[in-house]
């Protein structure tokens, strides 16, 4: 490709200069110019619909959108003459007519509109226009957000949204005139929706109050917050967040335009389940009474408690049970007192140590060729409910590449109707493999993408029958096999050599375990879900002494002789090693409330 | 102006210099003798109605602009109904900042009522000159009274403000607890600003029971009427303003009801309407409409608590108590409003002097679990109460709201009543005697922005009306007269 | 009543407030000013008390001829150079006050959202009046003894409640919920030294 060519303009009298292709608004705003935009939005494609950014070039009676238009060499700019400013007033002013743009009551008043952010500067105090007071629809029916018609520009951000970032398409704009409207499928509510995806990406790009989180509504503008990096330990793919804080509690989380990883988007996990559910937090230590029941300890009491239990019974058999969303550093931890134990293992999805222990295969690029591929294979995962933010690079592939996609699951997925091949059961026959051979014909970067059920023995099959099929082809290189484990620090642990187990209840059954220590850390049902494993909840409640650390209270912690509060992923300050094998930093936004310690202190100061 | 004929009834409209605009009545039968006042509130503008299909998490924010006089009474009431419908206990310290705030207004609105608004009354007599007779009036006759007037209040505005980040229709109180921290800077400063006020309030309680030396006869029977009386009280029956449960007395101050619980005031409360006034008529239901009337607001707090619970109120207490249990003159709600200036201002400290004033714990989520809660406060003008039902995704389906001047409405219109068959005789209708009956509304300090969650308009003329309802003269007021 | 899209306006250069009958040597004629709320919750007006102590200066240079915070009953408004109105306009008998103020003023300022923008009561636009009424005098759970009010005493609400340059012509509109008294204060010293006051992101708000 040969190098863009260097053009240069002039923008209110100062020279500029910039590559042919980039539009008037990037120029500007690269040489610090200023022009009011309202529906443009970078990383989304250019709408040029608002009219507030337009600007005036010499020598043509008309104005143009800067975001839309591309710099002409040699062009002469002006962005700012009282035209210009009459003509943003007038649209302004119908924007405020049109709807019912009341600023009282809306969450996003003190700061965080960019429509009223624009009437301001543009000293907009009174309207000329008739105010056209429609009675215009509220959709509350999504868990964690909103979408109030009253406050909405049609500016269609989300539209872009939702179409560019999070590839579903979910919102788009109906009607014609002044009746447009943005409309969720056709014309369902966000609740009915079966497309909508919950990421919030949506919410985050709205410059109005019209999407609005309803956990962050009047908690504190964001305009007044301050905010703080970190990495998102829900899943493997260790998405950056950008977390507002304000007088220590989060106002919100959005996703960090600067990751690399996720380059600002999040899924429903990241965005939302990190800190809008309510969940029941343990604040100090809590010990078993004599009546039963548990009663809040102080640390030395608790720890007392715990030495005492052991000292008494030498011979017990113990364990400790980790889960695999602790920390880099905490896994050292857990390596250090492993020798304290008779058993030390951590508890993983199923079929997925075979993943969790292969460091080797993780490529730091594997998002980048994601971006890349041309064909894509999932086999054993399913991205849409365990990896939000990868599903929406693979709808993209998809939707805006034409990439071809294949699906190998046992179980149904949100990408299953974006695969030109789906298969819940695989089929053995020629003609099965033969379709799946044309599909990947013409493919120039194919990609696997392989989770836990890959190491099925169904899967393994699989797996071995596609790499066959590459192999088979006459032309074009393998794929890119990219290992997408289920669980958050996956592949941390498996540098750590640590017993991996995908089902506990043969570990808790091979010999009466006396003493069980379970390392919950912020699971966010508290570690629940080891329950609903077969047979787990008897052999658990036969163990002598339970003690589990965990930040949120739940059916487990309930079972607990001692209960030890641990921090929260905003509390705790270390590393997660994604599925890339990035080594992502972890870095506390909040200071615990309590009596909460990080999982390495709790287990330091009981078992060292 | 008047003519003699049979009978006539006299329209004040509007009632200056209370908050709102109202109309009044005055209907004499055939001898001329006072057969009924009404009071008719003209406004409305339909908060039950149009808040539906809001996200409840706005509705702490859209209430407040029933009033701009007392929006943190709404904020607070708003704030504790959506608690209820989240289903979970607010922290303390939320509690505490709310209940500051809520102090600062008590002392705001009080101070307005009485120096803004009846001062000029008392000071400048009722039968001055009607341009003069006002906080403008007030500022160039008697200017140190009116400047300790506007600092009291600006001390009272300048806790909200400071608690709360604005003035007037803050967005602190949301559900779920609070969205600000008070900082130990600011804490100081409003406590720095304590003795000041104290001595202001003390100079005010001076003044009034001066007066009430001076007017012995009128103060005691000033729309002096017996009835029952509701409010707020704490668990051991003193004074309540934020929290507490209903407690309804009797005119001699024995207890009907108590320790009510919120969100079981319809079993009590009943509205009526009346075809001639936008603000509804609550009563007593088991008594029945009108018999059911009651009263609220400081001369009713003070009648039906125990006792108060910060000591130089207290003090206050028993000396406006002085004469008897239960003060029935529309008259003692001046004095009761001082008074509970006192409280507020000795409460106020007593939460800033407690250390988890400045914590940051203010916050518990804001789901509802809920499908419907109540949110009753004392505002300065008496109990208000906020009712909402949401749907599971948080959208408000229906709204209920009974504001502090909404359950006087009975009383306002008996103590106009009673004032006019005291006042108005014969056919001639004199500048005073109109002063005098328009004062009694004022005694109850009425907020019509909130009643009718309606404004009336300025100004009132008064209309006589005969038998038959034809208006046979009306009365109105030159600025030179 | 309803008005078309004008052309959009030049920016109008400074002009001076009309100047009151002439004065003595010793001391200025004052500006002659009267208020009033319409369908509004009186928090503009409780704004502008918040200029605190700066009102003893204010009746220096103003004589609040008619207000809601003084005590004057008239039978018809006066002649005054500066009308303020909060309140958006919402029954038939705001209507007729409202014109009759801008009869009897030269400079009219509309104060507050609810004057500029409808606001919060303008939320009544979006439902069927019968049912606004119905709800809040038939259907509420405490209300036992119902009828709509319809005594000719009590005014009947206008088709919508609309702010007020959508009835009279507006000289000035200053937005918020309420201003901020800094602005109010801002704003009437400006119209006092014969300006016309310039609003923007540094002193005026919509929320």
């Amino acid at each position: 490709m040969s190098t863009p060519k260097q053009i240069t303009v002039t923008i209110d009298g100062k020279t500029c200069t910039g590559t042919a292709g980039q539009t008037i608004l990037e120029i500007a705003s690269a040489h610090g110019i200023v022009i009011p935009t309202l529906c443009y939005l970078k990383g989304l494609s250019s709408w040029g619909g608002c009219r507030i950014c337009i600007v005036e070039i010499k020598g043509s009676p008309k104005v143009v959108p800067s975001c839309a238009t591309p710099a002409m060499d040699g062009a002469e700019i002006i962005t700012n003459s009282d035209r210009l400013i009459q003509l943003r007033k007038c649209t302004l002013e119908l924007l405020f007519s049109e709807r019912n743009h009341l600023c009282p009551m809306c969450p996003y008043n003190k700061g965080d509109c960019g429509l009223q952010h624009q009437g301001l500067a543009h000293g907009i105090t009174g309207i000329r226009y008739q105010y056209l007071y429609p009675a215009m629809p509220i959709d509350l029916t999504a868990k964690y957000f909103g979408l109030d018609q009253n406050r909405c520009i049609l500016c269609t951000r989300c539209v872009r949204t939702c179409d560019e970032i999070e590839g579903v398409h979910t919102l788009d704009v109906a009607n014609r005139g002044i009746r447009n409207q943005i409309v969720v499928d056709l014309n369902a509510t966000f609740g009915a929706s079966d497309t909508c995806t919950s990421c919030g990406a949506c919410v985050a790009n709205c410059p109005t109050g019209a999407l609005f989180d309803k956990a962050a509504a009047f908690r504190g503008p964001l305009a007044s917050c301050q905010t703080v990096l970190t990495t998102c330990t829900e899943c493997p793919v260790g998405c950056g967040l950008k977390v507002f804080t304000k007088e220590n509690r989060i106002v919100n989380v959005f996703g960090d335009p600067d990751s690399p990883v996720n380059k600002g988007h999040l899924c429903v996990k990241g965005r939302y389940e990190t800190w809008a559910d309510a969940r029941e937090r343990i604040t100090q230590p809590l010990v078993r009474g004599a009546d039963g029941q548990l009663h809040p300890a102080t640390w030395p009491a608790a720890i007392q408690r715990i030495k005492d239990t052991l000292a008494q019974s030498p011979d017990w058999e113990t364990g400790l049970l980790v889960s695999p969303r602790l920390t880099n550093e905490a896994v050292q931890t857990v390596r250090k007192l492993a020798d304290k134990f008779d058993r030390v293992a951590a508890f993983v999805a199923p079929y997925e140590a075979a993943l969790c222990g292969q460091p080797e295969y993780a490529a730091p690029d594997s998002l980048q060729r994601l971006d890349e591929a041309d064909a894509i294979i999932v086999l054993g995962a399913r991205p849409s409910e365990d990896h939000g933010v990868v599903a929406a690079r693979i709808r993209r592939a998809v939707r805006q590449r034409g990439a071809k996609l294949l699906i190998f699951h046992a179980r149904k997925s949100g990408l299953d109707r974006y695969a030109n091949i789906c298969a819940n059961v695989v089929s053995l026959e020629r003609s099965f493999w033969k379709q799946v051979a044309e599909t990947l014909a013409d493919a120039q970067r194919p990609v696997l993408v392989y989770g836990p059920q890959a190491m099925s023995p169904i899967g393994v099959t699989v797996l071995e029958r596609l790499l066959k099929s590459f192999e088979d082809k006459k032309e074009g290189t393998g794929p890119a096999v990219i290992p997408l484990p289920r669980s958050a620090n996956s592949l941390g642990f498996g540098a750590a050599g640590l017993e991996l187990l995908e089902e506990i209840g043969p570990w808790l059954d091979t010999k009466p375990m006396s003493f069980l220590c379970i390392v919950a850390s912020d699971e966010p049902d508290g570690g629940a879900r080891l329950l609903e494993e077969r047979y787990v909840r008897p052999l658990l409640s036969e163990v002598d002494c339970l003690v589990v650390q965990a930040a949120y209270r739940s059916a487990l912690t309930d079972m607990a002789q001692v209960v030890l509060p641990a921090v929260t992923w905003a509390e705790k300050f270390g590393t997660i090693t994604n599925f890339e094998g990035r080594v992502l930093p972890v870095r506390p936004v909040l200071a615990p409330v309590g009596e909460m310690r990080d999982d390495q202190t709790i287990l330091e100061s009981v078992f060292a | 102006m008047s003519t003699a004929t049979d009978s006539r009834t006299i329209l004040i409209n509007p009632v200056t210099r209370i908050e709102g605009h109202a109309k009044i009545t005055i209907h004499l039968d055939e001898r001329g003798e006072v057969n009924d006042a009404r009071f008719h509130v003209v406004e409305f503008r339909g908060f039950e109605k149009f808040c539906e299909g809001r996200h409840y998490t706005e509705m702490p924010q859209i209430t407040p602009r029933t009033c701009g006089i007392c929006p943190v009474s709404h904020l607070l009431a708003s704030a504790k109904a959506c608690d209820a419908i989240t289903g979970r206990e607010i922290p303390r310290p939320a509690k505490m900042l709310r209940e500051l705030m809520h102090m600062g207004q008590i002392i705001q609105s009080h101070a307005l009522s009485f120096f803004h608004l009846s001062a000029p009354d008392l000071l400048l007599g009722f039968d001055s000159e009607p341009a003069l007779r006002n906080i403008v009036g007030l500022v160039h006759q008697k200017p140190d009274i009116a400047v300790k007037g506007v600092l009291l209040r600006k001390h009272g505005q300048e806790i909200i403000k400071l608690v709360g980040g604005r003035k007037i229709h803050a967005d602190f109180p949301v559900p779920g607890g609070v969205n600000k921290t008070l900082t130990p800077e600011q804490r100081d400063t409003i406590l720095k600003g304590m003795p000041a006020a104290f001595e202001m309030v003390s100079f005010a309680l001076d003044l009034l029971k001066g007066y009430h030396k001076a007017h012995l006869a009128e103060v005691e029977d000033f729309g002096s009427f017996d009835s029952n009386y509701m409010g707020l009280v704490q668990p051991d029956g003193a004074l309540e303003l934020y929290d507490g449960n209903l407690r309804f007395c009797d005119a001699k101050g024995e207890i009907l009801h108590d320790q009510i619980p919120p969100a079981q005031y319809l079993d009590y409360i009943a509205e009526a309407v009346e075809p001639w006034s936008y603000m509804k008529f609550p009563y007593l239901e088991r008594l029945g409409y009108p018999t059911g009337m009651y009263r609220v607001g400081p001369l009713a707090r003070l009648n039906l608590c125990s006792h108060i619970a910060t000591p130089r109120a207290n003090a206050e207490l028993q000396e406006w108590r002085a004469k008897g249990r239960v003060r029935t003159s529309s008259f003692y709600y001046h004095w009761a409003r001082l008074i509970e200036i006192v409280y507020a201002l000795e409460r106020a400290e007593q939460l800033l002097r407690d250390p988890a004033i400045t914590s940051t714990d203010i916050l518990v989520p804001n789901d509802p679990q809920n499908p419907e809660g109540v949110g009753i406060v004392e505002a300065p003008r008496g109990t208000l109460i906020h009712h909402y039902w949401v749907n599971k995704d948080g959208r408000v389906e229906k709204v209920n709201l009974i504001v502090s001047t909404g359950h006087n409405n009975l009383a306002m219109n008996k103590g106009v009543q009673h004032l006019a068959k005291k006042y108005v005789k014969a056919k001639k209708l004199q500048e005073g005697m109109l002063n005098r009956v328009e004062a009694v509304i004022r005694c109850y300090d009425p907020c019509l922005s909130c009643a009718t969650h309606a404004v009336g308009k300025m100004p009132i003329a008064i209309e006589l009306q005969d038998a038959g309802g034809a208006v046979l003269d009306t009365l109105r007021r030159d600025p030179s007269s | 009543m309803n008005k078309t899209a004008k052309k959009p306006a030049k920016k109008p250069a400074a002009k001076p407030v009309a100047q009151p009958a002439a004065a003595t040597a010793a001391t200025p004629a004052k500006i002659k000013v009267a208020t009033m709320w319409l369908s509004g919750c009186s928090g503009c007006h409780m704004s502008f008390l918040d200029i605190d102590e700066r009102i003893l200066e204010l009746v220096k240079h103003v004589d609040i001829l008619f207000s809601p915070i003084v005590d004057i009953k008239v039978a018809d408004m006066p002649q005054v150079d500066v009308g303020i109105v909060e309140g958006c306009v919402n029954n038939t008998d705001q209507e007729h006050e409202l014109k009759l103020l801008r009869e009897r003023c030269k400079v009219l300022i509309a104060l507050g959202d609810c004057a500029v923008t409808g606001n919060i009561p303008s939320l009544r636009n979006q439902f069927k009046l019968d049912d606004v009424l119905s709800r809040a005098y038939e259907q509420t759970e405490s209300t036992k003894i119902p009828i709509i009010p319809h005594d000719p005493v009590v005014p009947p609400l206008r088709p919508k409640a609309q702010p007020l340059q959508e009835v009279v012509k507006v000289d000035l509109h200053i937005p918020g919920c309420p201003p901020d008294a800094d602005t109010i204060w801002f704003a009437l010293t400006e119209l006092l030294a014969g300006r016309v006051p310039q609003l923007n992101e540094k002193n005026m708000r919509y929320d």
